[in-house]
């Protein structure tokens, strides 16, 4: 008996001695002197305990064959050696191709590669788009990707911008070419002679800013554009009976906000009738958050906010043809007074409660908040198109679910980017995303929520169809017969 | 790692039966049987390695049991039973990139069916008795409901953050969740035989071998549950040739 008793004491201490895995952070695997292994260890790690969409990208371990796969292969590569072209080359391309097939329309991979100009960006979604547009060809994955780390240019946007040809993406300044092409209004961008010391600010009431707010310094503003007196006021004057137009430099982080409002005249544009009173919004991005305290930021949503919340609008477009997105507060800032109770359009959910691939949060109710008293709700009730194309990502993606979830609000034009993932400044702050390993993968950009439609769909790299499909034309459009905006005041005029 | 542990349970099962079987060729057998309730002091074994902003807590469950006993002679003994216990544990997450704010916290509450089987060893006089028993378990983890909080990254359009609460049964994933529960038990405690009635109070040790997670994975991070048991209840004789 007492022998059962020591065997069980001694059994009882042997289980107890077992580990568990400890987690390393990706930085850590770079000790010097650093080596490709280590890289390579810390970004397979990184990825592992830090991407979120693991059960659409890993539904049967794939990522774990990626590392038997490509273990030995950086093995081979030895010391992180940037005099060493061509084992430098190899080593950055083995990493695009771990992660060229990753859905995370957001995800960017970023490395040093010894170059003095700049660090070499990979967009997967981006790469992915090249190959569906062009196809492969006679060429291999390796050799697309070695064509553009040999051809790189600084930031992975023009890799689409190159090969798509909605033309959706912001122009270098933020200024969206739908509002150059369809209203002819030329960009500031090539007269303003002191980019991000003015800010353009327009209003149908006035040729030079007079009447603004009061409140506005109009020595801040610049007036030398051809707007002021030019094609493009006559033509604004024409479709919109009240509008606003502002070209905000946003210097801090080089991108520009253009936002326009306006409330149309009966009319009619390339043999299309326009109701009377449709009001129409297009944004370059959702960067009104960090701007409330302007004086032309205010002035503009006094503007916006009056004609959503008359009882005379009977419809509204807002048109998110190329916009990229931003930040997450905005869609309430803009939106929030439509509604009288929170508004479900979607479900989001996070890493939580552990560090494997498949520890999730439960998928949460994702709101259109009613932090307002619902000023605009009888609007809520109106046809309501959103414009997309394959520019709108992320927040634009967000705001077109959530319309199409209201009694009359349908998406209108092409289906959406497919990245919906909201980003944090670092996986520190929401136990997932962003993170680096050391100073040769200097920035794995990805997010830390991923969403799905009411529907129970994660559309994420596929982006949400619109309810009504329009075909793009280039020839058209660039000739300024925007077939998208004219079906969105048919629909907007068979819906009233 | 998971493979080994439940590799080494079922070695240390064989033994034990090994160890029992042959008592039995003197047994003077006599059945009782009874049932239980108990506190649970639920501890996870698991690693947060380099997230120094994510804590786990351990958790206050409970159990209640049916129990069989079958007394060989005067100091031993088989028991064996059916227990459904609560082992839960909570989880939370702290943003440190910049101002420290709790983020995300969670408090999952893990439901179990086990069989246990262990040598039961008695020492004492009629009125009083010391146990000790050793041996093991194994069984099902049947649900697992998982109530908290998200912060932060939902807010009203007047700047202030939105809590998100949820509080729901877990779908278990085919992939993910490793179901089947087992490992080793010391129990030691005092029965007292009082009008027909033995009542029994006892404490637990419960060291799980089963990871909580299927090995889906490489470089898993393992989650065993284990559990410290405070419990007491009455047995009652069914017979035999005592």
């Amino acid at each position: 008996m007492k022998k059962a008793i020591a065997l069980g004491c001694l059994l009882v201490l042997l289980f107890l001695s077992c580990s568990i895995n400890q987690l390393q952070d990706p930085s850590s695997y770079l000790e010097d002197p650093k080596t490709w292994k280590g890289v390579f260890e810390g970004f397979w790690n990184g990825m592992n305990n830090n991407y979120v969409f693991w059960e659409i990208d890993s539904p049967e371990g794939q990522w774990d064959e990626i590392y038997k796969k490509y273990a030995p292969r950086f093995e081979e590569k030895g010391l992180v050696d940037f005099n060493d072209r061509e084992t430098t080359k190899e080593a950055v391309l083995d990493l695009f191709e771990m992660v060229k097939g990753l859905h995370d329309g957001h995800y960017v991979l970023t490395v040093d590669t010894g170059d003095s100009i700049s660090d070499i960006s990979f967009m997967p979604s981006a790469y992915q788009r090249v190959v569906e547009s062009e196809g492969l060809g006679s060429l291999t994955d390796r050799e697309i990707l070695g064509y553009f780390y040999d051809n790189y240019k600084v930031g992975p946007a023009w890799f689409i911008a190159d090969y798509l040809n909605e033309r959706f993406m912001p122009m270098g300044d933020g200024f969206p070419s739908i509002i150059d092409s369809t209203f002819g209004i030329s960009r500031p961008y090539d007269i303003c002679p002191s980019m991000g010391a003015a800010v353009n600010a327009f209003w149908s009431s006035d040729d030079l800013g007079n009447g603004l707010s009061e409140s506005i310094d109009k020595s801040k503003l610049h007036f030398t554009t051809t707007l002021a007196a030019g094609k493009s006021r006559t033509m604004l004057d024409a479709y919109f009976k009240q509008w606003v137009l502002i070209f905000f430099p946003l210097e801090e982080d080089g991108y520009n906000l253009t936002c326009f409002a306006g409330i149309t005249r009966q009319t009619v544009i390339n043999g299309t009738q326009v109701p009377e009173n449709v009001l129409y919004l297009s944004f370059s991005s959702f960067k009104f958050l960090t701007h409330m305290e302007d004086e032309h930021i205010k002035a503009f949503l006094e503007l916006y906010q009056n004609a959503k919340r008359s009882d005379g609008t009977v419809g509204m477009i807002i048109d998110l043809r190329g916009n990229p997105g931003g930040y997450i507060l905005d869609r309430e800032i803009l939106f929030a007074d439509l509604v009288e109770t929170n508004h479900q359009y979607s479900w989001d959910r996070i890493k939580l409660g552990g560090d494997n691939r498949l520890d999730y949060s439960p998928w949460l109710p994702s709101y259109l908040y009613a932090s307002s008293n619902g000023e605009a709700k009888a609007l809520a009730q109106k046809p309501i198109a959103v414009l997309t194309n394959s520019g709108s990502v992320s927040n634009s993606e967000h705001t077109a679910m959530l319309f199409k979830t209201f009694p009359k609000g349908v998406s209108i034009g092409g289906t959406t980017y497919g990245g919906y993932g909201a980003l944090s400044q670092s996986y520190k702050e929401e136990n997932a995303g962003i993170f680096n390993v050391g100073d040769i993968i200097t920035l794995v950009y990805t997010p830390f929520c991923e969403t799905k439609s009411l529907d129970g769909s994660v559309r994420e790299g596929i982006g949400v169809p619109p309810n009504i499909a329009v075909e793009y034309d280039d020839a058209d459009f660039l000739a300024g017969k925007d077939e998208r905006l004219l079906s969105s005041f048919d629909y907007i005029k068979a819906n009233i | 790692m998971g493979i080994q542990r439940i590799r080494r349970f079922w070695v240390a099962m064989v033994l034990i039966l090994v160890c029992i079987l042959p008592l039995s060729a003197f047994a003077e057998r006599q059945w009782y049987a009874g049932f239980s309730g108990g506190y649970v002091y639920s501890m996870l074994e698991t690693g947060t390695g380099y997230r120094e902003n994510t804590a786990y807590v351990n958790g206050h469950g409970f159990s209640v049991s049916t129990h069989i006993l079958y007394q060989i002679n005067s100091h031993l003994g088989l028991e064996s039973g059916m227990t459904y216990a609560a082992r839960p544990y909570g989880w939370s997450h702290w943003n440190t990139y910049g101002e420290e704010t709790e983020r995300q916290r969670l408090v999952v509450d893990n439901y179990f069916l086990e069989f246990p089987l262990s040598l039961y060893l008695m020492f004492g006089n009629e009125a009083i008795t010391a146990t000790l028993s050793i041996g093991g378990y194994a069984g099902i983890w049947m649900a697992s409901h998982q109530e908290g909080e998200i912060n932060s990254f939902f807010y009203a359009s007047d700047g202030h953050v939105i809590n998100i609460p949820f509080d729901e049964w877990v779908q278990f994933s085919d992939v993910r969740d490793n179901r089947l529960d087992g490992g080793l038990l010391v129990r030691s405690g005092i029965v007292v035989e009082t009008g027909g009635f033995n009542l029994f109070f006892r404490g637990s040790f419960q060291l799980s071998l089963t990871d909580l997670s299927k090995p889906y994975q490489l470089n898993l991070v393992s989650r065993y549950s284990h559990a410290l048991v405070v419990e007491a209840g009455a047995l009652v004789t069914l017979g035999g040739s005592r």
